[in-house]
């Protein structure tokens, strides 16, 4: 059974249709990549996901539990952590007290430990911050870590943002454009990392524009137009679709096409 | 009790109802005019109020004629002093976010009192009513004259108000303003000029609220400023928008107030309660009436979205070697400088150091955690009560009270946030200024014998009798809450406040429970006020109800937004400043004799919180900025800003 099960969900905002009788599926292990053109209802269908939205109708289900109604701090304790196309993040801190955020929910401390400075709360600052350290290491942004956020290029705050859902140490990442902002390199680093994520058994959900990135780096692809599914198929199955040169193009997508 | 009781408090609550719902009127004209929420529209009615008095007092002709004379000034005035405001204190502001042109308000109402005070006095006087002595009798009960005058004159200006929206071209102007100013500027509507007429319409109209009212409430400085409270509450019946609700919300507040009140009484009459002073109910209908209203609308507008607030921020990095240098030579100073001074600087630098107590804690709750608070006077006032009883009636260890009344003094913090949850910006802060009255005027009140602005005495231990000790004492409390405030900044907790402060989303994303967080914050802020308060009662032996209201409140913002609510030394600049300003002035050549140093102390305060707020637009006021940031944004791109990659200058 997959991890992460979103079934016939509906978003109205108003007179749109954000989403309208959307199901997907991602197990652990697996990356799921999301195409459509802008305004195709991407980042609300994450939103749904997350929490910060709620469908009008459809159900999500985590793991054995459904969460369609839970908040989305609590689904955030649950493991589902996500990135945001306009990226959240606290521009006045440094890189470094960005990404001790994700572990706030597993540092053992509180008001008075952390006001008195009490060894408890010491040892789960050293500990929170051992532990950035490595992820920052990973992602190759150990240098930056006492820069404050605001001044970093786009696509390194990108990094920061994933570096924190990181900590957070989720059984679900999603990704909302993922590789906007980045290039090359580092593009090529986050490719790496979301493999080595999907080995270690996150279910891993990406929204990403670089058509290229997403059939290189996903198991499975679902392909979203005016807030329905327009076809589903491995990376091999999707790159014979004839909704791909209108993905490319930037063209809307209507009709309801069916790919294996 | 019988119905001709009711019927009279009926018609005395309609008058005095009609006159809040001007008032009310009033405040909705500026919002939609100028965008700005107008916290000093209860001190604008009591200024011009003073002047019709004394214009009707001073003209020696018919006392008829002299009275239709003096409130004809006092309109005027009214009016005219709404267009000064805006065009000295609100033009600079314009494209500022709510929060900081609603301090800037915050400023005039602080000046205004304080003026008043320096020319007329700080005795209540009662002030004549336009419509003659003596009343009408209706089956059993009088109806005054007066009463009859208000409502008929609150009808007729209602009438008036709408007629003038809906029909005349400078009221569609009006409303074109409000509905979108840059339209409205682009279709060639003059939207300063629009500001500055509503600005005076308010003006004008706070001014007949207060000449209306002021024959039944009496004349000083504070009665009708805090009027504010419960215009306020009418004004949120309309959203800040609508005429007609507010009138009706400001007409419903004034009847159900009178009925109350008449009822109260007469069910209290045989053995008054102890524990809640009945005679203020006001404020606590006007609170209750708030909370429906912001209830009301918050589930009708859910998704309206919130602006990007300003998230420039410069990083002052602090050498840690420096740093230390600086404690080491503070602590030595602090040691040393009590012994050698004067027994009235020592008073002083005592009371400074409970003062930069009590902007400390809106350091930890406007800086860090994002929240604007009206109320911390109040809580200063339940600490300081607290531990007065503590000490007298439990006869309890000042050593276990201190820190028991700043307890006593975290839930009453934990009840406002949990009011305030779900407003945002100008509405906590409207929320805050509500519970604060209430707290002060309903409870503190009650607690004194017999209720009214009495004070209790909270006696200082053997130990710290000596005032050389005690301000050595203050100031070690204040290190340590210092200390405190400080750890927090730099672990999760601290973390935490900051990531709801600047982004809920993000908060939230990382499994924050952002309204945990707000009422945490408000507890802990809540137990360094009381601390604060009992330290401040301390210092000169007693607590006293006018020390903790709601006004004292607002000069602790006053204080803390000049000194800086951005760091802990923000708190201690804002502390002197508020202990040291009176005897400053006095200080000052040619003003020892002229005035009352404290009202002209408090002008200068009023002065500088506006200097403060217009001159430094990303300065010392910033934090202020982020209690703005309370709307949940939307995360998505369409709205085309990445608030991070590029931030608004
Ligand atoms: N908060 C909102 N209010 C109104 N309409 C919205 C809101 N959020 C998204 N939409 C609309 O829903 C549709 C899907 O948006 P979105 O999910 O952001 O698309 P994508 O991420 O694929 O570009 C768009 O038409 C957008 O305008
Ligand atoms: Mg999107």
């Amino acid at each position: 059974m997959a991890h992460l099960e979103v079934r016939d969900v509906a978003v109205r905002f108003g007179t749109t249709a954000a989403l309208d009788g959307v199901s997907l599926s991602v197990s652990r292990g697996e990356v799921v990549g999301i195409l459509g053109p802008n305004g195709a209802g991407k980042t609300t269908l994450l939103d749904v996901i997350s929490g910060i939205e709620r469908p009008q109708k459809g159900e999500i289900r985590l793991g054995t539990a459904d969460v369609t109604a839970m908040p989305v701090e609590e689904r955030a304790r649950l493991g589902v952590a996500r990135t945001f196309q306009a990226v959240e993040l606290l521009p006045s801190l440094t890189v470094e007290e960005n990404v001790l955020l994700g572990c706030q929910s597993r540092q053992r401390s509180g008001l008075i430990s952390d006001g008195l400075r009490l060894p408890r709360s010491r040892r789960a600052e050293v500990l929170a911050r051992r532990e950035v350290m490595s992820v920052l290491d990973s992602l190759g942004l150990t240098l930056l870590h006492e820069t404050p956020v605001a001044s970093l290029p786009l696509g390194t705050q990108r990094m920061v943002e994933i570096a924190r859902a990181l900590c957070m140490q989720p059984s679900l990442l999603m990704l909302d454009e993922a590789g906007s902002g980045m290039e090359g390199d580092m593009l090529r680093r986050l490719g790496a990392l979301i493999a080595r994520l999907a080995r270690s058994g996150t279910a891993i959900l990406l929204i990403e524009h670089d058509v290229e990135f997403v059939l290189a780096n996903c198991d499975f692809i679902y392909i979203i137009g005016g807030g329905r599914m327009q076809a589903r198929g491995t990376a091999a199955a999707i790159r014979r679709s004839p909704l791909l040169a209108d993905i490319y193009l930037g063209r809307a997508i209507g009709g309801a096409t069916a790919v294996a | 009790m019988t119905a001709g009781l009711i019927f009279g408090a009926l018609v005395f609550g309609l008058a005095q109802g009609g006159a809040i719902a001007l008032l009310g009127a009033g405040i909705v004209t500026i919002h939609r005019g100028s965008g700005v929420l107008n916290l000093a529209q209860g001190a604008m009615a009591m200024f011009a109020t003073y002047i019709a008095v004394g214009v009707a007092g001073a003209s020696g002709i018919h006392p008829a004629r002299s009275l239709l004379l003096g409130a004809f000034a006092g309109v005027v005035a009214g009016a005219a002093l709404g267009v000064l405001v805006d065009r000295v204190a609100m033009r600079p502001l314009v494209g500022r976010p709510p929060i900081v042109r609603m301090t800037a308000t915050l400023g005039v109402l602080y000046i205004l009192v304080s003026l008043s005070q320096l020319i007329w006095g700080a005795t209540t006087r009662s002030a004549p009513t336009l419509f003659g002595a003596g009343g009408h009798r209706i089956g059993a009960v009088v109806i005054s004259n007066d009463s009859i005058g208000v409502a008929l004159v609150a009808l007729a200006l209602a009438v008036g108000l709408g007629y003038f929206y809906q029909r005349t071209r400078l009221g569609t102007a009006i409303r074109a303003v409000a509905d979108d100013r840059e339209n409205a500027g682009l279709g060639g509507i003059r939207v300063q000029w629009v500001g500055s007429v509503c600005w005076a319409l308010g003006g004008a109209a706070a001014a007949i609220a207060g000449i209306m009212l002021s024959p039944t409430l009496g004349l000083n400085s504070f009665i009708l400023t805090l009027l504010v409270i419960q215009a306020l509450a009418a004004a949120l019946t309309g959203r800040l928008q609508h005429l007609l609700p507010t009138l009706l919300g400001g007409v419903g507040i004034g009847v159900l107030t009178a009925l109350l009140r008449a009822i109260l009484e007469h069910v209290t009459a045989a053995s008054a309660p102890t524990w809640i002073n009945l005679t203020d109910v006001q404020d606590g209908v006007a609170l209750a009436w708030m909370i429906g209203a912001i209830l009301l609308w918050r589930r009708r507008s859910r998704d309206a979205s919130g602006q990007t607030p300003n998230r420039s921020e410069a990083r002052i990095a602090v050498d840690p070697a420096f740093r230390t240098a600086f404690l080491v030579v503070a602590g030595l100073l602090a040691l040393v400088v009590p012994l050698f001074l004067h027994a009235s600087t020592l008073y002083l630098l005592t009371i400074g150091g409970a003062y930069a107590i009590a902007i400390l804690s809106l350091v930890l709750l406007t800086g860090m955690g994002g929240q604007f608070s009206l109320a911390q006077a109040s809580f200063m006032g339940v600490g300081a009560f607290a531990a007065a009883h503590l000490l007298r009636d439990a006869h309890m260890s000042y050593w276990l009270a201190l820190p028991l009344s700043g307890l006593i003094a975290a839930p009453f913090g934990a009840i406002t946030g949990w009011i305030t949850l779900r407003a945002q910006g100008v509405m906590t802060a409207v929320l805050t200024l509500g519970v604060g009255s209430v707290i002060t005027g309903l409870f503190l009140s009650a607690t004194v014998n017999g209720g009214g602005l009495g004070s209790l005495t909270v006696t200082r231990p053997d130990a710290l009798s000596d005032s050389v000790r005690y301000c050595w004492f203050v100031l070690v409390v204040l290190a340590v809450l210092i200390a405190f405030v400080s750890a927090l900044r730099t672990r999760r907790t601290g973390r935490v406040m900051l990531a709801v402060r600047d982004s809920e989303t993000a908060a939230r994303a990382v499994g924050v429970n952002p309204y945990g967080v707000r009422v945490m914050a408000f507890s802990l802020s809540a137990f360094i006020a009381g601390i604060a308060g009992v330290l401040y009662a301390g210092t000169g032996g007693v607590a006293a109800v006018n020390a903790f209201g709601p006004f004292n409140s607002i000069a602790l913002v006053a204080s803390g937004v000049v000194g800086g609510l951005g760091s802990a030394a923000g708190a201690v600049i804002g502390g002197i400043l508020q202990a040291t300003g009176p005897s400053f002035v006095s200080g000052l050549p040619g003003l020892s004799r002229l005035a009352d140093p404290g009202d002209v102390a408090g002008i200068l305060l009023g002065a500088l919180l506006l200097v403060q707020v217009i001159a430094f637009p990303s300065g010392l006021s910033r934090p202020l900025l982020k209690a703005e940031a309370w709307v949940s944004r939307r995360t998505r791109g369409q709205l085309g800003h990445s608030a991070t990659a590029a931030p608004v200058s």
